[in-house]
């Protein structure tokens, strides 16, 4: 028998239940709508958190204290730790330990809330380097100034705040130069930040920036650091940088064997591989709860071709008669069922590349993030390549049972 | 040579202690051209010996030469094969796909045989101007009177030019007219050169056939040649 003439079988049998064929499935258009929205969505989300993320630059490291975290109780020890203190930090800046480094600026973490008279607001308070943080994040302030390292060595009470705090602190009136209160201490505003929104993890408009050392003391009253902030000279050698940063560690730290690092060492790229495992994980897990639905579908179309194969037992006898082969009844079911399943395929990858791009529009207007509707040839194979796999495997059973039917008994079935 | 040739064929359903013999011991040829019947009650073993001869069944036990060849040791795809390409089988109850045209069913065999569309449809409508039905070509069965369904199966059976046509009780669901053209129609083809093996109980039915083959309780118990009446006076009126 030809291909075409098995194909032609096929969607025969099916056209003359086509009302049951299109409830049958209905099960693998949702599926599969499901595992190709999740995935589509999941790959848009994961552009713009990288996107996002990639607006610090690639040229950036940052040491933090403890060992590389691998679980929530090991990020708690990390926020705890004190081995970077400020004579590391010295040793860093030092152009013969460290020569790919164009800074090193210590980061001080302050929980707590800041209020201005009768106001009160919970910003992100940072104890940084101004100017490094400008770079960074590509940000100046709209008034005033940073504060200068005169303020750092000195331990200046001033700060500059983010545009949201100036805000929700004084409205509509003049911030610069008013004096604010940081945990109780007071705090004279000098500058006023751009407003930026999100740049990465960090929403720059809550932020509340002092002198780092002014943090450490007055706020905190500690000699150690959350973190150092390192940017190379250039993207190309950061590794180059990590290298020296963690030798120079060690030494300061008389550290021999590098399993007993008491500090770590992320890079950009590390933050990104890890965020893109993070979110194809998610992703994956989301797409695979969907393809449960899939399975639910695939019953229901072993079902219905175990319907037909008995009705059309005198189909298969008479068949077998004029001469088909146990092979040849058994593509037919086969082929059935595979239409089936790769109809309602193509069905579903239409419906959820419509709701992708749908929820693309929506997500642009209402939160105006950069969402870009990923219209993606493997997202589609994938949905039918399911749909078809589907169709082999609940499909095989009930083509088999067609396929052994004997044709003596199959021609008398009433 | 016989065209059929069944020597000492046995065949027994069920296992063991349950085994009911359907044919025992059978022993008969049939040459290229006859046009037979074999005869009956039900429960003789009618059916199950036109099964085996048509290829859908094996004996149980004995030797079935087809063309001088034995068919014992083909497997199920040589056989299929063999009905599709030696075998016409014309039944009861017609077969034909319901809500599939007429066209479509009678080209069926050929679909199998892998011919290509253009010459089976070709085949297929010189095949039911055989019969006659050339004027529903594209009505599905349920528009058909039992007569032209009969008629329409007939030519599905001759369209793959079979060496053999097998039919089971064909006039067994039509009223005596469409009967009567049923049978004129076999008449024709044997008289073209068709070999026909009838199963029947109608003695009326079995008389058309220049052989009887009369079976009970499996075994044959008489095999005689009759006359050979005058077809084409019979179509001439």
């Amino acid at each position: 028998m030809r291909i075409p003439d098995q194909l032609r079988t096929a969607t025969e049998g099916l056209k003359t239940n086509l009302g049951r064929s299109f409830l049958t499935i209905l099960g693998i258009v949702i599926g599969v709508a499901a595992i190709v929205l999740v995935l589509s969505l999941g790959g848009a989300a994961r552009e713009l958190i990288l996107r996002e993320v990639q607006g610090i630059g690639g040229e950036t490291l940052v040491v933090r204290p403890g060992r590389q975290p691998e679980g929530p109780s090991e990020v708690a020890q990390t926020l705890f730790s004190d081995s970077l203190k400020e004579r590391d930090i010295i040793a860093l800046r030092r152009k013969e330990n460290v020569p790919g480094a164009r800074s090193v600026d210590p980061a001080i973490f302050v929980p707590g809330s800041v209020t201005y008279q009768d106001q009160v607001y919970r910003p992100t308070i940072f104890g940084w380097n101004a100017e490094t943080l400008a770079e960074a994040f590509d940000i100046t302030p709209a008034e005033g100034t940073f504060f200068t390292e005169e303020d750092t060595r000195a331990r200046a009470q001033v700060t500059v705040i983010g545009d949201r705090v100036r805000d929700e602190l004084f409205g509509s009136a003049t911030a610069l130069g008013e004096t604010i209160r940081i945990r109780g201490h007071a705090f004279r505003v000098v500058g006023v930040l751009d407003a930026r929104g999100q740049v990465g993890f960090l929403n720059t408009d809550e932020l509340v920036l002092v002198p780092y050392t002014t943090a450490q003391e007055k706020l905190l009253a500690i000699s150690y650091v959350h973190e150092i902030f390192i940017r190379a000279d250039d993207p190309s050698r950061v590794e180059e940088v990590a290298e020296d940063v963690r030798r120079t560690l060690r030494e300061m730290h008389g550290i021999t064997d590098p399993a007993k690092d008491d500090f770590f060492v992320a890079t950009q790229q590390d933050i990104l591989e890890r965020i893109g495992t993070v979110t194809l994980a998610l992703t994956v897990f989301l797409a695979a709860i969907a393809a449960i639905s899939l399975v639910v579908g695939g019953i229901g179309i072993m079902n219905i071709m175990l319907v037909s194969v008995t009705e059309r037992t005198r189909e298969i006898g008479l068949r077998k008669a004029v001469g088909a082969t146990n092979a040849e009844i058994r593509a037919q079911f086969l082929l059935e069922a595979l239409l089936l399943t790769v109809t309602g395929g193509a069905l579903g990858t239409v419906i959820a590349l419509l709701f992708a791009a749908l929820a693309a529009v929506v997500i642009r207007q209402q939160f105006s993030l950069p969402w870009s509707f990923q219209f993606s040839t493997t997202g589609i194979l994938l949905g039918l390549g399911t749909a078809a796999l589907v169709g082999l495997t609940f499909g095989l059973y009930p083509a088999t049972r067609a396929a052994r039917k004997d044709p003596i008994e199959a021609l008398r079935y009433e | 040579m016989a065209l059929l040739d069944i020597r000492n064929v046995s065949r027994t359903y069920g296992e063991e202690d349950t085994v009911t013999p359907a044919l025992r011991d059978v022993f008969f040829t049939v040459e290229e051209g006859e046009f037979l019947a074999i005869m009956g009650p039900s429960g003789s073993g009618k059916s199950t010996l036109l099964h085996i001869l048509g290829f859908l069944d094996r004996p149980t036990s004995g030797s079935y030469l087809f063309t001088g060849k034995s068919i014992g040791d083909l497997d199920d795809e040589a056989l299929a094969r063999l009905r599709n390409e030696q075998v016409g089988f014309v039944f009861q109850m017609f077969h034909l796909l319901p809500r599939v045209a007429v066209l479509n069913n009678v080209v069926l065999p050929l679909v199998y045989a892998g011919v290509p569309a253009i010459e089976r449809e070709r085949r297929a409508r010189e095949s039911l101007t055989v019969v006659g039905m050339t004027h529903r070509l594209n009505h599905v069965p349920s528009q058909l009177s039992g007569g032209e369904r009969q008629r329409v199966a007939i030519a599905r059976a001759i369209v793959n030019a079979p060496r053999l046509i097998l039919a089971d009780e064909p006039t067994g669901n039509l009223d005596a007219a469409s009967g009567q053209m049923v049978l004129e129609t076999l008449e024709r083809l044997h008289a073209q050169g068709h070999t026909i093996i009838l199963v029947t109980h109608e003695t009326t039915l079995a008389n058309h056939a220049e052989r009887i083959v009369r079976l009970h309780d499996g075994r044959i118990v008489s095999d005689e040649r009759r006359e050979r009446r005058n077809v084409h006076a019979h179509f001439s009126k």
